[in-house]
């Protein structure tokens, strides 16, 4: 059976079996049957508890078995010790979808049972949803087994949430917002089911207009990236996630380990999706509700109109933050606006109409905002004033919404003032007109609309893989894992990048005198020269390291000058030969690195390198799948890129290997399951066309 | 002082030559690295021996504001033939010059800070400090005070930049005397209430010898209506 008609009988199932239904009111097994009755759901209901009886006129069955008809979705709310056998008779009367509504599992540590119970179910071709979850509601089928307390209103916005109680909060919520839901779904503990399988019926609903998901942690990054790409391409995707730094102290061994807290790599993977993320709950409901009822722009300029000067200057500092641009036309403006502006006004964007503006004067210009073909978006402005007509307040909001609706044209209000402009914000919120008491709220919400559509006209999900050799890193992994190290050394890190075409140093071991006279001469001067000696750990300490080297000359000095120190400083040292280096010149020091994020996946990171990583914590990371584009987008947001575009008269330095070499790493981390971190630092960077020099490569590696 | 600022304004300076900047900075309270003013090839080598190899010479006049891009900076030279070769070079450029500045060579240990002053239209001399070096302008990693400052204000400022862990023990080096940047910050205030000649100071790169901040480059913009 496809996947998707699975998911599909979850929200939209033909039967319903409550097992653990109650006739008592006050009891979840009660308020689910109620809920499934009085929502108007059009399948069939089977209340299910071994005492027998009647629930709201439905028989109640001893068992599922004892049904005798086929189940969709069996809702299993009896206590956690009785959780598995229910599971196990639901999933052998062939029931679909087992959504347990009972917590008391991996949440306070049950891990075992949970586990137990999915694969059960699995292994009967059933799934379950939870545990730990309040239920599903979906509006195209009527079906809400949720055991909210109030009735949900169907509407265009679907919630995934991750969290139980905050969900229900969320539907008492939403209603007093009187934002519609097309479904709303708890994904608990996701022990089978989780966003991404949701996802997938909510992109494709057609009553969902915008999705929001709260989400506490992620499971299995890699697929729900895979999702959200593919939902966003369809609709809006707005995220709310805690835990904004819950995992930095687990920093890994490695530098994109620390400084990649979970969060800012959440953050930058759903940046890359085109999903939208909420600081807050209210700052969410706000977008999905405005993005649900909102027309697409039919393009970027935006005009603000003000009777104030001060929330005029607030509300442009907010477009420039939230991402909407303003119309500069002085001639249109002028035009348009000039009728309906006294000479101390301003036709100048923001459009001040001055504070003696009534009424008439905003429908005036407001119904040109809405009627002007440049003009792509209107942010209307009120700050209370003696001189408006306030009866005409809450009908010049509604008349002027009316005509952007009207002209397909997206529109909000940020009204500022006491009692008459706070009712008539409750008023209109409830007939989903958006109008705010602030100013960066509405444009918030407005920056929203723009930022979505943006992303898809600019978006770019193609992923590119470099050419990489495989079988010798997996060869080089092999002695790594021989040896019992979990890391690879210098010279194995070296055969990695070497593999993966990213430029090294030049360095070869001299065996004597005139051999590394002839390595110095094959890497080109000047060199660097290092004792090799397990007993020399220390190599400065000792004397065994010559940096700046320029000749044959100071080679054969530098040689027996090391041998000598070395020596004296440990006589009894074996010495394996003397290593030849390049001396690297000097460049712009970058880090490049990836890793498997244990909650998002691969990932790839940049930034910048050298010494300052730590104290400047200038990167920026994606999910390595990634196409050139974005490699190239990611490194200009650090802000030391201006240091590769070249400061102080220096001329640009050579981005474009740089982009490769992030697309190296992300290729390896991708295609070589064993590697779970690599870090390059520095990748130092030279001017433009003269390449760049993967100096020190550190790489962990696992079984 | 007063008058070394006048002069200069008189003259029609924009700004002082190092030299003299150096000079005003040090009388602030804020370590200087020696320098000395050289007229003569002769007078380079000579300094330079004193002062001990390896040294730094600059072009030095109030009208070299950036001596880098305009390369008017020859660093770490060894010995008497590459001061001398670099005399040549910077008298040579066709460029007025007061002389060439002779400059201990300062070994630091690549943490640099920047410590600034500003006159905001509204608020008057402010003082600067941050990350300093090549790093000023990109990451622009930088805390302001209004003067006068208070030790904690500049305590305050000093804690505020995001790479203040460099401040700390480092890499091998040990933790910068905060004491004496702290001196330094107020003592660069004080310069711009005392002195409305002043319009901008630029201390950049002050660097770390040891656990003590030393000025190596510095730069006093002046105010020709003043």
């Amino acid at each position: 059976m496809k996947r998707e008609s699975h998911i599909r009988s979850l929200f939209e199932p033909r039967s319903v079996a409550v097992i653990g239904a109650s006739a008592k009111p006050g009891k979840i097994g009660y308020s689910v049957v109620r809920n499934i009755v009085q929502g108007g759901f059009k399948g069939k209901i089977f209340p299910v508890n071994p005492q027998g009886g009647e629930i709201l006129g439905l028989p109640v069955h001893a068992s599922v078995a004892a049904i005798g008809e086929p189940i969709d979705v069996a809702s299993v709310i009896v206590p956690a010790k009785l959780a598995f056998s229910a599971v196990k008779d639901c999933a052998d009367s062939g029931v679909k979808n087992i959504q347990i509504i009972t917590s008391g599992f991996s949440e306070i540590g049950e891990v075992e049972l949970e586990r137990r119970i999915v694969d059960y179910a699995r292994s009967r071709g059933a799934r379950i949803l939870g545990p730990n979850i309040f239920g599903v509601f979906s509006a195209t089928s009527h079906f809400n087994s949720t055991f909210s307390a109030s009735a949900i209103t169907p509407g265009r916005v679907a919630i995934l949430t991750q969290s139980g109680a905050l969900g229900i909060a969320m539907i008492g919520k939403t209603a007093v917002e009187n934002m519609g839901l097309s479904t709303i779904v708890s994904i608990g503990n996701k022990a089978d089911i989780d966003e991404a399988d949701c996802l997938e019926y909510v992109m494709e609903q057609e009553e969902t207009r915008v999705i929001l998901m709260y989400i506490e942690g992620v499971k299995d990054g890699e697929r729900l990236i895979e999702r959200v790409r593919g939902a966003t391409w369809k609709k809006p995707v707005v995220v709310v996630k805690s835990g904004r730094s819950r995992r930095g102290a687990l920093a890994a061994a490695s530098h994109t380990g620390s400084l990649a807290g979970s969060d800012e790599i959440f953050d930058a993977v759903m940046k890359q999706c085109g999903v939208m993320r909420a600081e807050s709950l209210q700052e969410a409901f706000d977008w999905c509700k405005f993005l649900a009822n909102a027309p697409e722009p039919k393009g970027t300029s935006g005009v603000i109109v003000t009777n104030g000067g001060g929330v005029g200057v607030l509300a442009t500092d907010a477009c420039e933050k939230y991402g909407v641009e303003l119309y500069d036309d002085q001639g249109a403006l002028k035009e348009v606006f000039a009728p309906v502006t006294p000479d101390f006004g301003s036709t100048k964007n923001p459009v001040d109409i001055t504070g003696g503006a009534n009424s008439a004067a905003y429908n005036l210009a407001l119904s040109a905002t809405a009627a002007h073909p440049a003009m792509h978006c209107t942010m209307a402005l009120y700050c209370e004033t003696a001189t408006f007509d306030s009866e005409n307040l809450v009908p010049m909001l509604r008349a002027t919404y009316d005509a952007h609706d009207k002209a397909g044209k997206p529109v909000v209000y940020a009204v500022v003032g006491g009692a008459p402009v706070e009712d008539a914000i409750v008023t209109l919120r409830k007939e989903n007109i958006p109008v705010y008491g602030d100013t960066y709220s509405a444009i918030s919400c407005m920056g929203s609309l723009h930022r979505y559509h943006r992303f898809n006209r600019e978006r770019d999900d193609q992923i590119d893989l470099a050419d990489i050799d495989v079988a010798a890193i997996d060869a080089v992994i092999d002695g790594a894992l021989a040896d019992g190290r979990g890391f690879l050394l210098a010279n194995e890190g070296q055969s990695v990048m070497r593999a993966a075409g990213i430029p090294i140093p030049g360095a070869a071991i001299a065996k004597g005198m005139d051999d590394a006279v002839a390595q110095a001469r094959a890497i080109g001067y000047p060199v660097v020269m290092k004792v090799v000696s397990r007993d020399i750990l220390h190599k400065s300490d000792a004397g065994g390291v010559a940096l700046d080297i320029e000749n044959d000359g100071e080679v054969v000095d530098a040689y027996q000058a090391i041998m000598r120190n070395c020596r004296a400083y440990k006589p009894d040292a074996i010495i394996d030969g003397i290593e030849i280096c390049e001396m690297v010149a000097k460049g712009t020091e970058l880090i490049v690195g990836a890793r498997r994020d244990p909650q998002m996946g691969p990932i790839v990171m940049c930034g910048l390198g050298g010494i300052y990583v730590e104290v400047m914590k200038d990167v920026s990371f994606r999910a390595a799948a990634l196409s050139r584009g974005e490699a190239l987008k990611m490194l200009s947001e650090i802000r030391s890129y201006a240091l590769l575009l070249g400061v102080r008269g220096e001329d640009q330095k050579d981005i474009a290997p740089v982009v490769d070499t992030i697309i190296k790493a992300a290729t390896i981390i991708r295609s070589v399951s064993r590697i779970t971190d690599i870090e390059i630092n520095p990748v130092v960077v030279y001017e433009k066309g003269m390449g760049i020099k993967a100096v020190d490569v550190r790489i962990l590696v696992r079984k | 002082m007063k008058e070394l600022l006048q002069n200069a304004i008189r003259k029609g300076q924009k700004a002082l030559s190092e030299y003299d900047s150096a000079r005003v900075i040090a009388s602030a309270g804020v370590p200087v690295s020696k320098s000395t003013l050289a007229r003569s090839r002769d007078e380079a080598v000579g300094f330079a021996r004193e002062m001990g190899f390896p040294v730094v010479l600059k072009g030095c006049a109030h009208t070299v504001t950036h001596k880098t891009e305009m390369g008017m900076v020859k660093l770490k030279l060894k010995d008497d033939a590459e001061v001398a070769a670099a005399y040549d070079e910077l008298t040579g450029k066709g460029i007025a010059l007061d002389g060439v500045l002779v400059q201990e060579w300062v070994e630091s240990d690549k943490r640099e800070f920047v410590i600034g002053l500003t006159r905001d239209p509204q608020f008057g001399p402010c003082v600067m400090f941050g990350l300093g070096g090549i790093f000023t302008e990109v990451l622009k990693d930088v805390s302001f005070r209004v003067a006068p400052l208070s030790e904690l204000d500049a305590l305050e400022m000093i804690d505020e930049i995001r790479t203040r862990k460099m401040l700390d023990e480092f890499r091998g080096s040990p933790a910068v005397e905060k004491g004496a940047l702290v001196k330094a910050l107020i003592g660069i205030g004080n310069l711009g209430l005392e002195y409305d000649e002043i319009r901008e100071i630029d201390i950049n790169p002050l660097v770390i010898r040891g656990s003590a901040p030393l000025a190596v480059d510095t730069l006093v913009i002046l105010d020709a209506k003043k």
